[in-house]
C-alpha cells in the first residue's frame, strides 16, 4: 500500500508501487489540504483574496455611481462628503465606485498575466528539464536573454510598440513574467527526473508524456502555485509602476494603477485620490503574498526557491 | 511754472519705476547671489545654438548668446539686441542691420557682422543637421548653398564689420521676427572652428552669462559676464546675480517639495500646484502668470473617408458642445485661457478673436441639420500628460451629452506625435504653437503647404485661406499684414478644422526674494535672466 | 574554476546577440524613428526637408537587416554609435551616468542584503515567536508597497516635514543625496530578501545533515554559521544574480522621483526619443553586467556549498 511521505520535512512525493500507480497523488493532496486548512496565513490570505474577488464580481451592484461619469461641479470633494464617501476626483467621479470597479481590472491583470506566465513557463520548463539536450539549451538561452533585459522598461517598450490598450499591457507583463516560472519549473523537473519513482514508471513502460503529466507535474505543482500566487501580486504592482511611468489602462477605465498615477498631481492638495487606490493595491498584494506564504508553508516546507 | 515743471519731473521719476519687472516694486537692484531655477521636461540637448531646440535648451542658451534682434520680454514685438537698428528697402526684400560697436564675446573677441553670416550658413548647411535648417529658405541663394553648388549664401552680405545686409526672393516684412530665434545668435567663428563638436559642451557667446559647467542629468551652471554690454535703466551694468544654476527635476511633486525647503528659487508649476499656491500663505503673491503662444485644440482628420466631421456644421457643433470655461476652471484649476479662435494673441499683445460660445442646444441643432441627430462614434488620441488626459476625459463627457461617443486612446507623447504627423488618427487632442508670430502660427497650422509633419496635422486645405496667408506674407507694411492675418483667422474659425479649447497659461512660482522675472510673451520658459536679482541672500543647506 | 568561468563567458555571447536582436526588433516596431529628436516636444512640428536630410545622413533608409548587421560590426570594433539627441557618443552618454548608477546600485544592494539577511536570519531563528510574526508583517509591508509610493513617502518625511536630507538630485556627490534613493530601493528589496533568507534558513535547519551534526554535539551557533547561513545565502545570491540587471534599470522609478542621474532614466528617455543606438548601448551594458554577476555568483556557490559541483 502506498504511504505518504515519511515525514513532513521530506519531499512530498508519491512512492509508487508498480500496481497502484493511480492513487498516491490523491492522498498526498488530501494531506496538503489539511495542512492548508490549519495554516493561519492561508486562511487570512484566502479571506482577503476572496473578498476582493467578490467585490470585483459584484461591482455593478456594489458601486453606487458610474465610475466614468463626470460631475465637474463636484470635483475634488474630500472623503465623507454627501454622495462621495471616499471623496471625488478632479473630474467629480466617485472614488469609492472607481476603486470598486478598479478591482476588476487590477485582479484581471494579476490573473491573466500570471496565467499566461504560468502556462508558458511551466510548459517550457518541463520540456527543458525533462528532455535536456538542445531543447534545454534553447529554452535556457531564451530565459537568460529575457533575464538580461530590464523587465519594467522592456514591458514599457512592448506596450509602446504594440499600441496603447489594456490587452497590450497584459501581453507585455506576460512576456516579461514567464522566465521566472520557467527557470523554477526547469530546476524542479531536473531534480525530479532522477528520482526513483520516475525510473519505476519507466520500467513499467509509461510514455514520456504520462510521466511528465502524472508524476513530475504534480510534484512541481506546489512551488508553481506558490510562485504563481506571489507573481499575481507582483503583476498588480507592475501595472501600478507602468501606470506611474505613463502606460497603463486606457481612460476613463479606473485601474488602481492609473488612479494612483493620476492622483499624483494632487498628492499634497487632495491626497485621497492616491490614498484609496493605494490602500486597495496594498491590501490585494498583501493578501496574495500571505496566501503565497501560507501555501508555501503548508504544501512544501523544504522547497528551495 | 516751476512748480508744474517740478511736479512733472517727480511724476516722470515715479512712473519710470512703475511698469518695471513683474515681481517686486521699484526697489534698487542688488548685485550678487546664486539663482537656482528648475529646468523642465528634460535635459538640455547641446549648448551650440545651431541645436537650439526645446525649452530646456533654449532657456539656457538664450542667456549665453545674443542675436541681431530679440522679442521684447514684455510685449510680442521685435526689439534691437546686438543690431541697434535696421532698415529695409521699399519692396521689403532687403534688410540692412547696423550692429552696435564694442560688443565682445566671453573670450574677449569682438562681435562682427561676419559672425552672423557664419552662423546662418552653419544652420543652413545640411551637413550639420540643424533642426532650423529650413528657416532661411526665404533668403536668396540658400538653395544653391544647400545643394553645394556654391560655398556661401549670396543673399547674406557683410557690408563691413558692423553692417549686415540680407536679401530675400520675395517681400517679407517678417524677416526680423524670423531672426529672433536663439539659433540666429552670434558665435565667435574662430573658436567654433577650433572646438568643432566640443562647442556644444563649451559654448562661448556674447550674452549676459558665461558658461561655467554642465554635468548632464545633474545641473548646469552659468556665471556672470563681467563685460556684458547691456545696462539697466539706471545705467548699471547687467546682469545682477553672480551665478545661475539650472537643475533638472522631472517629478513635479519633488519640485514642490524643493520650493518648500527653499532649495529652488523658481520653477514652473503644474495645474494642481496652481490650486495650492493661489491660496498659499507664503507664495500666493509670488506667482508670475502669462499667456503663451500655444493653442490647445482637438484636431479633426479631414482626410478620413466618410467621416461626419467633414461637414463643417458638425465641426461647428462640436465647438459649441464643449464648455471650455468650466473645464478650465474645474479641471485645470484656472491654468489656461478659454480659446475662442485660433490665435492666442496678436502682435504687441493686441486683442484676440471672438469665436464659439458654449451652447449645447445649438450643437444638437447643427448635428440634426447635418443628419447626425443620433450622433456618431469615433476614436480620439492624445499623449499621456495628466493635464491633457483630464481635459480630454472632461471633453468626452460633454460630447456624450450631445450624442457623440468618443473612444479614447492614450499613448506616450512620441507615439502620439508620430500618429499626428502620419495622419493615423480620427481626432487628436494636442497643441500647436511656439512660433510667436501669428502669421507663422497660422501658416503652420492651416496652410496647405504645411500639411503633415510640418504642422497642418488636420490636412486642412482651403485655397481662400492659403491665398490670404500668402498675401499677408508679402505685405509691405505691418498694418496690412495684420488685417490679412485677421481675415484669414476669421475664415479658419468659421471653417473649424479644430475645436478650439484653450490657450496656454504658464505659471512660475518663485521665492519671495527673487525679483525681475517676467511674463514673457511667447513662452514663459524663454526667460531672460539679466534683469533677475535677489533681494536678500539666504543660507543654503 | 577558471575554465568554468571562461566557458560560461563564451556561452554568454549568444545571450548578448539575442539581447541586441530583441532590442532592435522592438525599436523597429515602435512607431517613430530617431528623427524625433529634431522635434521640440512642446511644439511638435518638423520640416520635411530636415527629416529627409536626417534620415539620409543617419542611415535610416537602409533595410533593417542591413542596419542590424552594420550595428553588430560596429560593436565588434568597439563603436557604440552616436546619440543624436544629445550630440555625444553613446559611450560617453553612458559613462557620464555610470558613477551615479553604480553608487546607487551598490548602496541599495548593500542595504537590502544586510537588512534582508539580518531580518531573515533573525526571524528564522525565532520561528513561531512574536518576533517572527512581527518580522513577517514588516517584510510583508515592504513587499506590498509600490516603490514610487515609498519614495514619495520617505521624501516627504525626511526632506519636507523634518528636513534633514535634500529632496532630490545628486549634488556634487555628497552622501546626503544618496540616502533617500538608496534607502527607498533598499527597503523595497529587503522585504523579498528577508523572506527568501528565512525560508532557506528554515529548510536547512530542518535538514537531516544538520540534525546529524547537532546529534554529534556541534553547537547551535556553529551549525548556523557553518551550514545554515551559507546555504541560506544561495537563494539570495540567485535572486541578486537574476535581478541585478533589473536593479540597475528598475531603479528608473527611484531615479525619476529623486532626479537621480542614472542609466535607468537614460534608457527610459532613450526609448521615448526612439534613440535606437543609445537604447542598444544601455541594454548591452545591463546584459553584460547580468552575465558577469551571474558568473561570479555561480563561482561563489562553489565556495559556499561544497556539495555543489559544476558540470
Amino acid at each position: 500500500m502506498d504511504k505518504p511521505a515519511a515525514s513532513l520535512t521530506g519531499a512530498i512525493g508519491p512512492r509508487i508501487a508498480p500496481r497502484d500507480a493511480k492513487f498516491p497523488v490523491a492522498s498526498v493532496w488530501r494531506l496538503a489540504l489539511r495542512q492548508m486548512g490549519r495554516n493561519r496565513n492561508v486562511i487570512i490570505g484566502m479571506l482577503i483574496v476572496g473578498l476582493l474577488a467578490s467585490v470585483a464580481v459584484s461591482a455593478p451592484w456594489l458601486a453606487s455611481r458610474d465610475p466614468t461619469h463626470n460631475d465637474l461641479a463636484n470635483a475634488l470633494r474630500p472623503p465623507n462628503s454627501p454622495g462621495f464617501p471616499l471623496g471625488s476626483d478632479n473630474l467629480g467621479r466617485d472614488i469609492l465606485s472607481r476603486v470598486i470597479w478598479g478591482s476588476r481590472i487590477s485582479l484581471t491583470v494579476g490573473l491573466v498575466v500570471q496565467s499566461f506566465a504560468v502556462v508558458v513557463g511551466t510548459l517550457l520548463g518541463l520540456v527543458a528539464g525533462f528532455y535536456g539536450g538542445w531543447a534545454d539549451d534553447v529554452v535556457s538561452g531564451l530565459t537568460n536573454v529575457m533575464f538580461a533585459l530590464p523587465r519594467l522598461l522592456f514591458a514599457l517598450a512592448i506596450v509602446a510598440a504594440l499600441g496603447p490598450s489594456l490587452h497590450n499591457v497584459f501581453i507585455a507583463l506576460g512576456i516579461v513574467g514567464w522566465p521566472t516560472l520557467c527557470r523554477l519549473v526547469r530546476a524542479q523537473t531536473l531534480s525530479l527526473r532522477g528520482k526513483d519513482f520516475v525510473e519505476a514508471a519507466r520500467a513499467v513502460g509509461a510514455t514520456d508524456l504520462k510521466i511528465i503529466i502524472r508524476h513530475i507535474l504534480p510534484n512541481a505543482l506546489s512551488p508553481i502555485i506558490v510562485v504563481g500566487t506571489v507573481g499575481m501580486a507582483r503583476a498588480i504592482l507592475a501595472e501600478a509602476s507602468l501606470s506611474f511611468l505613463g502606460l497603463g489602462a486606457q481612460p476613463p477605465m479606473p485601474s488602481w494603477g492609473t488612479m494612483m498615477s493620476r492622483g499624483q498631481a494632487y498628492i499634497w492638495s487632495a491626497p485621497w485620490l492616491m490614498l484609496f487606490p493605494g490602500i486597495a493595491i496594498f491590501i490585494a498584494v498583501m493578501g496574495l503574498n500571505l496566501l503565497g506564504d501560507g501555501l508555501r508553508d503548508a504544501l512544501d516546507p523544504r522547497v528551495r526557491d | 511754472m516751476n512748480l508744474v515743471r517740478r511736479s512733472i519731473a517727480v511724476l516722470v521719476l515715479l512712473l519710470s519705476g512703475v511698469g518695471g519687472p513683474v515681481s517686486g516694486g521699484p526697489e534698487t537692484p542688488r548685485y550678487g547671489g546664486v539663482y537656482i531655477k528648475n529646468n523642465i521636461y528634460s535635459e538640455p540637448l547641446s549648448m551650440d545654438p545651431m541645436y537650439a531646440l526645446g525649452a530646456p535648451t533654449i532657456m539656457v542658451q538664450m542667456n549665453i548668446f545674443d542675436g541681431l534682434v530679440k522679442v521684447d520680454p514684455n510685449r510680442n514685438i521685435v526689439v534691437p539686441d546686438i543690431a541697434e537698428r535696421w532698415t529695409h528697402s521699399p519692396d521689403a526684400k532687403t534688410f540692412t542691420f547696423y550692429l552696435r560697436k564694442g560688443v565682445v564675446y566671453h573670450d574677449g573677441s569682438e562681435v562682427t557682422a561676419a559672425d552672423f553670416k557664419y552662423q546662418f550658413e552653419r544652420v543652413a548647411n545640411p551637413d550639420n543637421l540643424s533642426p532650423h535648417m529650413a528657416r532661411l529658405a526665404v533668403v536668396v541663394g540658400v538653395k544653391a548653398f544647400q545643394e553645394k553648388r556654391v560655398r556661401e549664401i549670396s543673399g547674406i552680405v557683410v557690408i563691413d564689420a558692423h553692417t549686415l545686409r540680407i536679401s530675400m526672393e520675395r517681400s517679407n516684412i517678417l524677416l526680423p521676427y524670423l531672426l529672433t530665434g536663439t539659433w540666429a545668435s552670434a558665435v565667435p567663428r574662430r573658436t567654433v572652428e577650433r572646438l568643432g563638436k566640443e562647442f556644444g559642451t563649451r559654448p562661448v557667446g556674447s550674452g549676459p552669462f558665461e558658461f561655467e559647467s554642465w554635468i548632464r542629468g545633474r545641473e548646469l551652471v552659468l556665471k556672470r559676464n563681467q563685460n556684458y554690454w547691456r545696462k539697466d535703466t539706471w545705467g548699471n551694468r547687467l546682469p545682477y546675480v553672480d551665478k545661475v544654476v539650472f537643475r533638472s527635476i522631472r517629478d513635479m511633486a519633488a519640485v514642490e517639495a524643493e520650493i518648500e525647503t527653499g532649495t529652488i528659487d523658481s520653477a514652473w508649476i503644474r495645474d494642481s500646484a496652481y490650486l495650492k499656491y493661489k491660496s498659499h500663505p507664503r507664495y500666493k503673491n509670488y506667482l508670475v502668470e502669462g499667456v503663451e503662444f500655444y493653442t490647445h485644440h482637438i484636431g479633426f482628420n479631414l482626410d478620413t473617408p466618410g467621416a461626419p466631421w467633414r461637414d463643417k456644421r458638425v465641426r461647428q457643433a462640436i465647438n459649441h458642445a464643449i464648455d471650455r470655461k468650466t473645464i478650465i476652471d474645474v479641471v485645470r484649476h484656472g491654468m489656461a485661457y478659454v480659446a475662442t479662435g485660433a490665435l492666442p494673441q496678436m502682435l504687441d499683445n493686441d486683442g484676440i478673436q471672438a469665436g464659439y460660445e458654449y451652447n449645447p442646444e445649438k450643437a444638437k441643432r447643427l448635428l440634426a441639420e447635418s443628419g447626425y441627430s443620433k450622433g456618431f462614434s469615433l476614436k480620439i488620441i492624445s499623449n499621456d500628460n495628466s493635464n491633457v488626459v483630464s481635459v480630454v476625459e472632461a471633453v468626452i463627457g460633454y460630447l456624450n451629452a450631445v450624442g457623440i461617443r468618443a473612444q479614447y486612446e492614450v499613448m506616450d507623447s512620441t507615439t502620439a506625435r508620430v500618429r499626428q504627423q502620419e495622419g493615423k488618427f480620427e481626432w487628436y487632442y494636442g497643441s500647436l504653437g511656439g512660433e510667436g508670430h501669428p502669421l507663422i502660427f497660422l501658416q503652420r497650422g492651416f496652410h496647405s503647404r504645411y500639411t503633415g509633419p510640418a504642422g497642418n496635422w488636420t490636412r486642412y486645405r482651403n485655397p481662400a485661406v492659403d491665398q490670404l496667408l500668402d498675401r499677408a506674407a508679402e505685405a509691405r507694411d505691418a498694418s496690412s499684414m495684420i488685417r490679412l492675418i485677421r481675415a484669414a483667422e476669421s475664415v479658419i474659425v468659421d471653417d473649424a478644422p479644430w475645436s478650439f479649447i484653450s490657450y496656454n497659461k504658464a505659471v512660475v512660482v518663485y521665492q519671495p526674494y527673487v525679483r525681475g522675472l517676467r511674463a514673457t510673451p511667447v513662452d514663459l520658459d524663454w526667460q531672460p535672466l539679466e534683469e533677475v536679482w535677489l533681494a536678500w541672500s539666504i543660507k543654503r543647506r | 574554476m577558471l575554465r568554468f568561468a571562461v566557458r560560461r563567458l563564451i556561452l554568454a555571447i549568444p545571450i548578448l546577440l539575442g539581447v541586441t536582436l530583441i532590442t532592435f526588433v522592438l525599436m523597429w516596431i515602435i512607431p517613430g524613428d530617431v528623427t524625433q529628436v529634431l522635434i521640440d516636444p512642446k511644439i511638435g512640428t518638423i520640416d520635411p526637408e530636415v527629416a529627409r536630410a536626417a534620415r539620409e545622413k543617419w542611415g535610416l533608409e537602409a533595410p533593417p537587416l542591413v542596419r542590424y548587421g552594420r550595428y553588430l560590426v560596429n560593436i565588434l570594433r568597439g563603436d557604440l554609435g552616436y546619440s543624436h539627441a544629445t550630440n555625444q557618443l553613446v559611450r560617453d552618454a553612458i559613462l557620464e551616468r555610470l558613477p551615479a548608477t553604480v553608487r546607487l546600485a551598490l548602496t541599495s544592494v548593500a542595504i537590502s542584503t544586510l537588512l534582508g539577511i539580518g531580518m531573515g536570519v533573525f526571524t528564522a531563528l525565532r520561528r513561531g515567536s512574536y518576533f517572527d510574526t512581527a518580522g513577517m508583517v514588516v517584510t510583508l509591508f515592504g513587499v506590498s508597497v509600490p516603490t514610487f509610493c515609498l519614495g514619495l513617502l520617505l521624501m516627504w518625511l525626511l526632506a519636507v516635514w523634518w528636513p534633514v536630507l535634500p529632496a532630490t538630485g545628486y549634488g556634487r556627490g555628497e552622501l546626503s543625496y544618496l540616502w533617500l534613493p538608496a534607502v527607498t530601493l533598499g527597503l523595497s528589496y529587503a522585504g523579498a530578501m528577508a523572506r527568501l533568507t528565512r525560508s532557506a534558513m528554515l529548510d536547512v535547519i530542518g535538514a537531516d545533515y544538520v540534525r546529524t551534526a547537532r546529534a554529534k554535539g556541534v553547537t547551535r551557533r556553529a551549525v548556523i554559521a557553518r551550514h545554515a547561513l551559507p546555504n541560506a545565502l544561495i537563494p539570495v545570491l540567485t535572486l541578486i544574480g537574476i535581478d541585478i540587471g533589473n536593479l540597475m534599470a528598475g531603479a528608473v522609478i527611484a531615479e525619476t522621483v529623486f532626479a537621480w542621474p542614472g542609466i535607468g532614466r537614460l534608457l527610459a528617455d532613450a526609448i521615448q526619443e526612439r534613440n535606437l543606438l543609445l537604447v542598444q548601448g544601455c541594454v548591452l551594458l545591463f546584459a553584460v553586467v547580468f552575465i558577469v554577476v551571474n558568473v561570479v555568483v555561480d563561482l561563489l556557490f562553489g565556495l559556499l556549498d561544497p556539495r555543489i559541483r559544476y558540470e
